[in-house]
């Protein structure tokens, strides 16, 4: 009985699959997909890969526009993307990237088929795509890339952190070559938008942002998790069309993704004049504001604090109390409690907002009776929001608050007898 | 009293004497040193020094130099005789001197991880060198995870992580894999059967990684005494390996003793119940204030010895926090807490699974009591070493439960003490073991067209890959060409792919265990009475889609017997030798079982009082068997009637299952025997013994190729059994063997002992 008769029946206990004879390595089918999908061989030794370029022009596009105006020179957006130092990130020397893989798994055994870049031109986006013709010639692509790579100072992905780059990482080191994209500056524009859209949008995938943000409609596209299972059967049988889905999925990507960090990189410069909504203007301030970068972050409060009146009072506390704690930074203690008891007064009785009144009036006015009115007025709302059966997150908040009203009762007690502190027994014996 | 006291008065006592089957004294042995060798680092030496140590133990010094001089090695030695430091030794001292090299330490079990890194940083912080060392398990948290791939000087890890986190992510262990010089596996001899076939390809892939960066690691091997410490060492690296078996540990004066709970059925062959008699030893324990453990074969009697214990303590007014049980489960907190309290002897008692087996550090006790046999004469050896300081007097008990195999253990002590004889078996080349991990491997380096993985059947299995569409060969080589993750897909400790659980819903739901999926058909179709613990349960249905039995308790008066039809189909004869009238063949099986129905059976009177039947799918399973033909003249001349025939070859096949773990090292449960009184094979009554495991993990071929120490062992069991006409503890039940089974099987024996003896 041969091997494989017998892995046939060993497996025929665990599950049964058919078996295909494959057809004959041959290379007859370049010549008409060169042909059909328009690409070009690139070859190296016994080695190739197929590369497609084309050109998307940009129209009717203000974000567009607004940076082709400035030279797509950029000196904000560094914050945005969550880099610490200040620097410019000049658009036109990035190089957007965008992975189809053989699977989603991570690993040394997935593969990247497909390697879609673009770059900005002055007026359009520039789309170059490599493509493995198969895995035996991976080190020719992956060395063509390298070169590619390093002309830029810096690449663009869409949740490349996580994926595309280890996964492109693995290559190089699983064929040997330096990993030109180690050390390199990356940008990772789904964190960027998620600092923007996560509160705002169901969620953050490409799809979403395509279809909310740049308002791209795609039509005919191919699922994503179909995509490895198609180009398994492509390289089996050679169809252009198979491909050609791929590619055409893969290319709406890639502009999609220039065009939503064009957006982004005019959002950084100009939040107001891009972003509409205030639930985004307050999604920016707030991580200015955490990220402590007051500077850009008061015009977005500003802006949001005078037109506040539209908005509902779960939106209003945020530009308030924000502002107030950055002129507490500032050194104006003063201007930053008026925004407080702005929102007192619209009975927004939050207990950090109570605490950091009470903290100004006891320890920098030595105000005791008004400091205790107001820790009592944030006592009472949390006794009546646990009554409401919500306050049990505020645990904390209600152990330090009754903890600065006993202490303020103490320091009333000993005012109104004149009695200083430790003296109660001189008194006494007296 | 003392230990010494407590020993003398259990000699003399006549009630537990007559149970006492045997009583060995092991007489105390006195440490072999050796120097520092000169190669060893000053400061290593000085911190050993500051923890006590002045020089080694012969062993220790032994492996030190094997593994200078480049060589694997495999040490050999009882628990507590500082065998950690025979592989941190030459480790560390090499990170010393070289601090950019690794090493991977692979241990069986994540307790022993932690208890590893406790111990190695005891002594690099001694040394106060830059040597990290971290643990890497599904406990790591993912932030630690970047910082261990790159700057772990020692990743301490378990097999199935390595397979499924280490391997597939080679890239991103860089660091590791360009520098790694050592590779330390600890506990080999639990590397046996599956586990051990799977381990054996995990290191081919281990190997071969290292290799594409450039690197031969050197691997340290530990094994508690086995039969064949090297021969196993050897298959698992598939290399030379020098095997260092002098043990220069000093020990006290042990008492091991036997002890047979006595028979209250001879018919069914029942003796009296293993906890109550642990129970009552283990109470002079604790009345003598002797520190002690007590290794039980469940969680569930773990918690059932413990409640007994603390009862106990209570009545001899002692507190009752100085009984603690522990087992997997508890918190890792709790179980710190408990092994710090018997190393400070605030804890009396403890009552364990064999969590507490492998080398957790908590002291050595005074006593050990295994509350039935712990499955293999290793790892008897290693609970019986908890008890036992480096001078003083040690007792370890073993109390044996109703099964064949206890039963044939406790009066077989000869086996135990004298000749260890279980072999730790692996088949590296199973054709399912083996094509999983060559889709590992493929999936971690494309395969090249003349790579040999494994001595046979690399190309072979590859090109199938190919044709099940799960490669694409091209260029000369084999690439991945799947979605699938294929570590993910393999599990290296499942003794079968597929497990039905049982699910007790008496009280909510609870899973109180499993059964392979051949064996589900008979034992948990719907309305059988399951036996468990000693409980009885009712299956109200057998979900054979998601695999459970949902079972609830009952006490009933009756037992069911599940009527299966098993075949067996020979695939093809490998090889077959003569025995003087008796035939041996060993090759490849088809076993196609079905259970039909079930007959309800009558405790105490074995009444058939009912029947019901069963609609289940027929199961297959392709496995390698070893056989035995008995000749019809035999049959003849012994003048058995049709019936009989077949009780003495069911008694038989019954007979050498039960013993066979002896040997061959494995579960019960790993192997099957089934008799044909007429094989459609040969036409001639045939005895069938097979690994229950798709193609075979070797147990059979071991049989093949020596049986005769099996068949021996049968005869024993049979002929020293002291029930009447056969019962459950020798040929199995006499309902299912007939009356005359006991000693018909005999004959068979004797005759089979005879004619391989002279071969």
């Amino acid at each position: 009985m041969s091997l494989r008769d017998r892995l046939e029946r060993l497996e025929g206990a665990v599950k049964k699959s058919g078996s295909e004879r494959l057809v004959p390595e041959s290379m007859d089918w370049i010549a008409p997909l060169e042909r059909e999908l328009n690409v070009r061989v690139l070859q190296k030794e016994n080695s190739f890969f197929l590369l497609k370029e084309a050109v998307h022009p940009v129209l009717n596009n203000p974000a567009f526009a607004y940076l082709q105006q400035k030279g797509f020179q950029t000196d904000c957006f560094y914050r945005l993307v969550g880099l610490e130092r200040e620097q410019p990130l000049p658009l036109r020397r990035a190089v957007f990237f965008d992975l189809e893989t053989t699977g989603l798994a991570g690993g040394t055994g997935t593969y990247a088929f497909l390697i879609g870049v673009g770059t900005l031109e002055s007026d359009a986006i520039r789309v170059r795509q490599y493509i493995l013709p198969d895995y035996s010639h991976e080190w020719v692509l992956l060395d063509h890339l390298q070169l590619l790579f390093r002309e830029y100072p810096f690449t663009i992905s869409f949740n490349g952190k996580t994926f595309d780059i280890p996964l492109l990482g693995n290559r190089f080191v699983l064929n040997q070559m330096e990993n030109v994209l180690e050390e390199k500056l990356h940008i990772d524009l789904l964190h960027a938008a998620r600092r923007i859209w996560r509160r705002v949008l169901p969620s953050c995938d490409l799809q979403q942002l395509e279809k909310e943000i740049l308002q791209v409609e795609r039509v005919d596209d191919i699922p994503g998790e179909l995509i490895p299972q198609i180009f398994f059967d492509f390289i089996r049988k050679r169809d252009a069309w198979l491909l050609g889905d791929i590619l055409e999925h893969n290319y709406h990507d890639i502009v999609n993704m220039v065009l939503l960090g064009v957006y982004l990189a005019a959002v950084a410069e100009d939040p107001l004049q891009f972003l509409n909504s205030p639930r985004e203007i307050a999604a920016l301030a707030d991580y200015y504001f955490r990220r402590r970068w007051d500077e850009p972050a008061l015009p977005l409060l500003k802006y949001l604090i005078h037109r506040s009146q539209h908005f509902p009072v779960r939106l209003n506390m945020q530009p308030f109390f924000q502002l107030a704690m950055i002129l507490k930074r500032q050194g104006k203690p003063r201007e930053a409690t008026e925004y407080l008891w702005r929102l007192m007064k619209q009975n927004v009785t939050h207990p950090m907002v109570i605490e950091e009144l009470a903290k100004f009036y006891e320890h920098r006015e030595k105000n005791y009776p008004l400091a205790l009115e107001i820790v009592e007025r944030g006592l009472n709302r949390l006794r009546q929001m646990e009554q409401l059966d919500r306050g049990k997150v505020k645990g904390r908040y209600f152990q330090a608050l009754e903890h600065r009203r006993q202490r303020l009762r103490n320091k009333i007690a000993r005012q109104q007898t004149g009695t200083p502190r430790h003296r109660n027994c001189w008194t006494n014996n007296g | 009293m003392n230990l010494e006291q407590l020993i003398d008065y259990l000699r003399g006592n006549p009630q537990l004497g007559a149970n006492i089957t045997h009583w060995e004294e092991i007489p105390p042995r006195e440490a072999q040193w050796e120097d520092f060798p000169d190669a060893i680092q000053p400061r290593l030496m000085e911190a050993l020094r500051a923890k006590g140590i002045q020089r080694l133990y012969v062993h220790q010094a032994e492996a030190f130099r094997h593994v200078e001089a480049g060589k694997h090695v495999v040490l050999v030695t009882p628990t507590a005789s500082g065998k950690t430091l025979g592989y941190n030794l030459p480790v560390l001292n090499t990170l010393l001197q070289e601090p950019d090299t690794r090493a991977l330490y692979l241990f069986p079990t994540k307790a022993l991880s932690q208890d590893q890194l406790n111990e190695l940083h005891d002594l690099i912080t001694r040394m106060e060198a830059d040597i990290r060392t971290f643990t890497f398990d599904g406990d790591t948290p993912v932030a630690a995870r970047k910082a261990i791939r790159r700057a772990g000087h020692i990743v301490i890890t378990n097999p199935d992580m390595l397979h499924q986190g280490i391997l597939p992510h080679h890239t991103i262990w860089i660091q590791l894999f360009e520098n790694l010089r050592f590779v330390v596996i600890d506990e080999i001899h639990y590397y046996r059967g599956v586990f051990g076939s799977h381990l054996a390809n995990l290191l081919r892939r281990l190997k071969r990684i290292a290799h594409f960066y450039g690197r031969r690691p050197q691997f340290i091997c530990c094994s508690a005494t086995i039969a064949n410490p090297g021969e196993l060492a050897g298959r698992l690296l598939e290399d030379d390996v020098v095997v260092v078996d002098r043990n220069g540990a000093p020990s006290g004066r042990k008492h091991f003793v036997f002890y047979n709970p006595p028979v209250v059925n001879r018919e069914l062959g029942i003796r009296r119940s293993v906890v109550n008699e642990t129970r009552r030893l283990a109470r002079f324990l604790l009345d003598a204030a002797v520190q002690h453990i007590v290794f039980a074969r469940s969680r569930v009697r773990v918690e059932i010895l413990t409640r007994y214990l603390k009862e106990d303590a209570r009545t001899l007014h002692m507190e009752q926090r100085r009984v603690r049980g522990y087992r997997g489960g508890y918190l890792p907190n709790e179980r710190r807490q408990i092994e710090q309290g018997l190393r400070s002897g605030d804890i009396l008692s403890v009552v364990s699974t064999n969590a507490l087996e492998l080398g957790i550090d908590i002291g050595q006790l005074d006593a050990a009591i295994l509350a039935g046999y712990p499955g293999s004469i290793a790892s008897t050896w290693q609970q019986a070493g908890r008890a036992g300081r480096r001078s003083t007097t040690s007792l370890a008990i073993l109390v044996a439960s109703s099964s064949p195999l206890d039963q044939f253990i406790i009066q077989h002590p000869e086996y135990f003490f004298h000749k260890s004889p279980e072999m730790g078996i692996i088949d590296p080349d199973n054709l399912l073991i083996l094509m999983s991990h060559l889709k590992c491997g493929a999936f971690e380096i494309p395969f090249e067209e003349q790579e040999e993985f494994s001595p046979v059947g690399t190309a072979e299995i590859l090109d199938y890959l190919v044709d099940k569409r799960v490669l694409r060969k091209t260029g000369g080589k084999y690439f991945w060409m799947s979605e699938i993750y294929p570590a993910e897909e393999v599990s290296l400790r499942s003794a079968s792919p597929d497990n039905v659980v049982i699910v007790d819903t008496t009280e909510g739901e609870q899973v109180i265990g499993e059964v392979d999926l051949f064996s589900a058909p008979m034992l948990v179709h719907k309305e059988a009475i399951y036996l468990h613990e000693g409980n009885m349960y009712h299956v109200d249905n057998l979900d054979w889609d998601r695999k459970k039995a949902y079972v609830h308790r009952v006490a009933v008066d009756y037992f069911t017997d599940a009527i299966t039809k098993t075949t067996i189909k020979v695939l093809t004869v490998d090889e077959d030798k003569d025995a003087g009238m008796f035939r041996l063949g060993y090759g490849e099986i088809q076993v196609s079982g079905v259970t039909t129905g079930y007959k309800k059976i009558k405790l105490h009177t074995h009444e058939n009082v009912g029947a019901g039947r069963v609609y289940l799918p027929e199961l297959e399973m392709a496995t390698s068997a070893a056989w035995v033909e008995i000749p019809d003249a035999l049959a003849a001349e012994l003048n058995f009637n049709e019936n009989q025939l077949s009780g003495a070859l069911q008694a038989t096949a019954n007979l050498m299952r039960n013993v066979a773990p002896v040997y061959l090292m494995c579960d019960p449960n790993d192997i099957r025997a089934l008799p044909m009184v007429r094989s459609p094979f040969s036409h001639i009554p045939t005895i069938y013994l097979y690994d229950n495991y798709p193609g075979g993990v070797g147990l059979s071929f071991k049989f093949f190729t020596d049986p005769l120490p099996i068949v021996e062992a049968a005869l024993q069991l049979v002929s020293h059994c002291p029930c009447e006409a056969g019962c459950p503890s020798c040929v199995g039940p006499m309902l299912e063997v007939g009356t005359a089974a006991k000693q018909h099987s005999l004959i068979v024996l004797q005759q089979l002992t005879q004619a391989l003896g002279n071969r």
